[in-house]
């Protein structure tokens, strides 16, 4: 056992993992953060708790986990490297660490542009393939970046964030390639629509033994509407969005267009079990954690497993 | 036989009013044609650059900037320019220039013959008119000359070519100058302004002169920093 | 070159509000060339401000002077005396010839008129792209000679983020390619992506210090 998380204990028992992702609120309100938290208690191994995400300033991604695990749920702590230099990062690895997070995922993140602050200066000390070194470094040598040896190393399941669909498209499996041997004990996807471009990635992964050495997450969204899908289509950067999705949402009338939604996610969750290379499904129900349960339910990923 | 009987004579007197004409002015033309295709092959038109999205997903048009109001009258704008550092120059040349184009194409006596010889009748000065505005021609010459030889930076890169120049562009305003008040033997003095006229034809393309057509095409097609117009003709 | 861009009228007027004779010092070195604070662009702008002077009060006078270059000490010989006349200096130049002067001429306010935007390359007349933030670790020899500090914006070493648009352009613009993008597509046609397929460690920035340039065949002038 690399760090002893629930989500490692369930990958390494073998069974398909299904994660879940929270934002954290816009102020200090800690009654928004579990509020969120307990809908998705007993429904998903392990939660993501964003980190400032699209660059617009929330409650920090480790105070938010400390509160998810006080509704004893298992929190995967991002960090982004455009708002901390290395220090800051391995001084909050640290602290993360202190307080029973096991989990943390390495991400670049959105640029600042994009968020409410858009010309702030945007660190990029370092990027998210040298950050997983730095914390593979800091839990298997017991070691800081600039060498010294650590106090009670930290012992976190590292992860890392992966895109199968960004151009250029041959070159992403060898980014994936550079994450697994920067150390990477499992990689969470984007979300996906392009069921068969996926396919590809997965068989070029396959191919590259990447997948026996990282478990890999594949990412879901299920769609709320048709504008939903429209807007992610044009608007939100790396994401492929095929035309057979909008047409579906389009078939369907508009009060049924989640329904549809959902389905259409149970469908590609049933496909990921299935599917070589994956070992658990993410999903990613934005401002939609109250319909996670049902989610859940339709896709028979209950009841999650319990390890002690 | 005296130099004024042999351009009297009336051999260079027809030569001078029938071949001749034709030849100046199909060397002229041709000339000039193979001066202006020679001068633009040396140029290409560059791709211009936009600076447009590749596949620009975003089909809004960027949004008209209000357009800001000059600090600068076209006036002050005007004094930034060369017209400011040399203003009497400018105003000379551009006098010079004007009646050097102007005064032979609308001179009553050239348009008669033309008129006489392909039936074009196209307008012209009156005789009074033509006669002032080639005095001041001739002033705006002298000018041209006396700055030549007095004003130490023109003279220090001045040589026998630019005094030939010289005498090549006024000499058909002063001989037809003086065949029109006809003073000194006319028809020596006629003679003489067919073939002046005759050789600065000919020697338009082949000269410095070339920039009645060289002007427009590196101002208004070949990209600089002085460029008047939106030219995209980089050199090669 | 140093590629600078004028700043807005109004804020250099502003700057030197209150000063009686002003003189405008322009550069004939990288903003002459970047057409940004050459003589011309002296003059355009005194004749600007004197106009919105004249319209105002009429107290306030600006004449210019353009020298060599304000980036070397040497070039600034004739500027004493010519300033005994003047109450403040504006400043064409890049940011270090701005720096320069004000150190040179301690007991005078100097003032900036352009805003000094990169090192860059021309494209064409008056349009300049930025290419170089002067790091001190030029990685570019494994990066087929595209600056990932510069051109990406989040100044990956590691190849693309996730957001790489349809088209490889970046995720905060349509109009700006990705940098990594490009480096992939140039090095695949070289043959050479095994560069990029290694893990670059981390950058030690160079730059976060002032740095001071020494030659190798001039250290021993200065004693190191």
């Amino acid at each position: 056992m690399k760090s002893g998380s629930n989500l490692e204990k369930v990958l390494e028992a073998g069974h398909f993992a299904f994660t879940g992702e929270v934002g954290p609120p816009r102020g200090s309100n800690v009654e928004a953060v579990k509020k969120k938290a307990r809908y998705l208690k007993g429904m998903v191994d392990m939660v993501n708790i964003t980190d400032n995400q699209t660059a617009m300033v929330r409650m920090s991604s480790w105070a938010a986990s400390l509160f998810v695990m006080q509704e004893d749920l298992e929190p995967n702590f991002q960090m982004v490297c455009r708002d901390r230099n290395r220090l800051a990062m391995q001084a909050d690895i640290l602290g993360a660490y202190a307080h029973g997070i096991r989990n943390i995922l390495c991400l670049s993140g959105d640029h600042q542009k994009f968020g409410d602050h858009p010309y702030a200066k945007g660190v990029f000390d370092i990027d998210s393939i040298q950050l997983v070194a730095l914390i593979k470094k800091m839990r298997d040598e017991g070691k800081f970046l600039g060498g010294a040896d650590i106090d009670t190393p930290p012992k976190l399941f590292i992860g890392a964030a992966a895109n199968p669909f960004g151009d250029p498209f041959e070159w992403r499996v060898h980014r994936l390639a550079k994450k697994v041997e920067a150390g990477a004990d499992f990689i969470q996807t984007q979300c996906i629509y392009n069921m068969k471009k996926m396919r590809e990635w997965i068989h070029q992964a396959n191919d590259m033994g990447l997948t026996e050495k990282t478990y890999i997450l594949a990412g879901v969204t299920p769609m709320k509407s048709l504008g939903m899908a429209r807007y992610m289509k044009s608007s939100v950067p790396g994401m492929d969005v095929p035309d057979e999705i909008i047409n579906r949402l389009k078939g369907a009338e508009k009060k049924k267009q989640a329904a549809e939604g959902i389905k259409m996610a149970c469908e590609q969750i049933e496909e990921f079990k299935e599917m070589k290379g994956v070992a658990g499904v993410h999903l990613m129900a934005i401002e939609w954690e109250h319909k996670v349960p049902e989610i859940a339910e339709q896709a028979k990923v209950l009841p999650r497993p319990v390890m002690n | 036989m005296e130099i004024s009987n042999i351009f009297s004579s009336a051999l260079l007197y027809n030569l001078a009013r029938g071949p001749l004409v034709w030849i100046s002015f199909l060397v002229f033309f041709a000339g000039s044609i193979f001066q202006i295709l020679r001068i633009l092959s040396l140029t290409k038109n560059d791709e211009r650059i936009g600076i447009q999205a590749k596949d620009s997903k975003n089909k809004k048009k960027p949004a008209k900037e209000k357009k800001k109001e000059a600090i600068l009258s076209w006036f002050q704008q005007l004094k930034l320019t060369i017209v400011g550092v040399s203003p009497i120059m400018i105003i000379v040349t551009t006098v010079f220039h004007i009646c050097l184009f102007v005064v032979p194409v609308f001179l009553l006596a050239h348009n008669i013959m033309l008129d006489d010889a392909w039936g074009l009748s196209i307008i012209t000065f009156s005789e009074k008119t033509a006669d002032i505005l080639t005095i001041i021609f001739l002033a705006t010459a002298l000018f041209f000359l006396l700055r030549r030889l007095f004003v130490g930076r023109v003279r220090s890169i001045t040589s026998l070519y630019d005094c030939f120049i010289w005498i090549i562009a006024t000499a058909p305003f002063l001989t037809g100058f003086l065949a029109y008040h006809q003073m000194f033997d006319y028809r020596t003095v006629i003679v003489l302004h067919m073939l002046f006229g005759e050789l600065m034809l000919i020697a338009i393309p082949f000269t410095k002169f070339t920039h009645m057509f060289f002007f427009f095409i590196f101002r208004f097609f070949v990209k600089s920093e002085y460029s008047l117009g939106k030219g995209n003709r980089s050199w090669y | 070159m140093v590629k600078s861009e004028r700043k807005p009228i109004e804020e250099i007027k502003d700057s030197i509000k209150g000063y009686k004779n002003i003189l405008n010092i322009g550069c004939g070195g990288c903003s002459s060339v970047c057409l940004s604070g050459g003589q011309r662009e002296v003059n355009m702008l005194n004749a600007e401000l004197n106009t919105l002077f004249k319209a105002e009060n009429g107290s306030q006078k600006i004449d210019g002077y353009t020298i060599e270059r304000q980036c070397n000490a040497k070039y600034y010989y004739d500027l004493p005396e010519i300033l005994l006349n003047y109450d403040c200096i504006l400043s064409m130049a890049c940011g270090a010839g701005v720096q320069l002067a004000a150190e040179i001429f301690s007991n005078k306010p100097v003032f900036p008129a352009v805003n000094t935007v990169s090192i860059g390359i021309d494209r064409d007349i008056g349009m300049y792209e930025e290419k170089c933030r002067a790091c001190g670790q030029c990685v570019l020899g494994y990066t087929a000679g595209i600056c990932p500090v510069t051109r990406c914006a989040k100044s990956l070493f590691n190849g693309p983020c996730g957001g790489t648009n349809g088209g490889g352009m970046c995720e905060i613009s349509n109009e700006i390619p990705c940098a990594w993008h490009d480096i992939y597509e140039r090095l695949k046609e070289q043959n050479r992506l095994d560069d990029i397929l290694k893990i670059q460690p981390v950058m030690m920035w160079q730059n976060q210090v002032q740095r001071t340039t020494i030659q190798e065949p001039y250290k021993e002038r200065y004693g190191k």
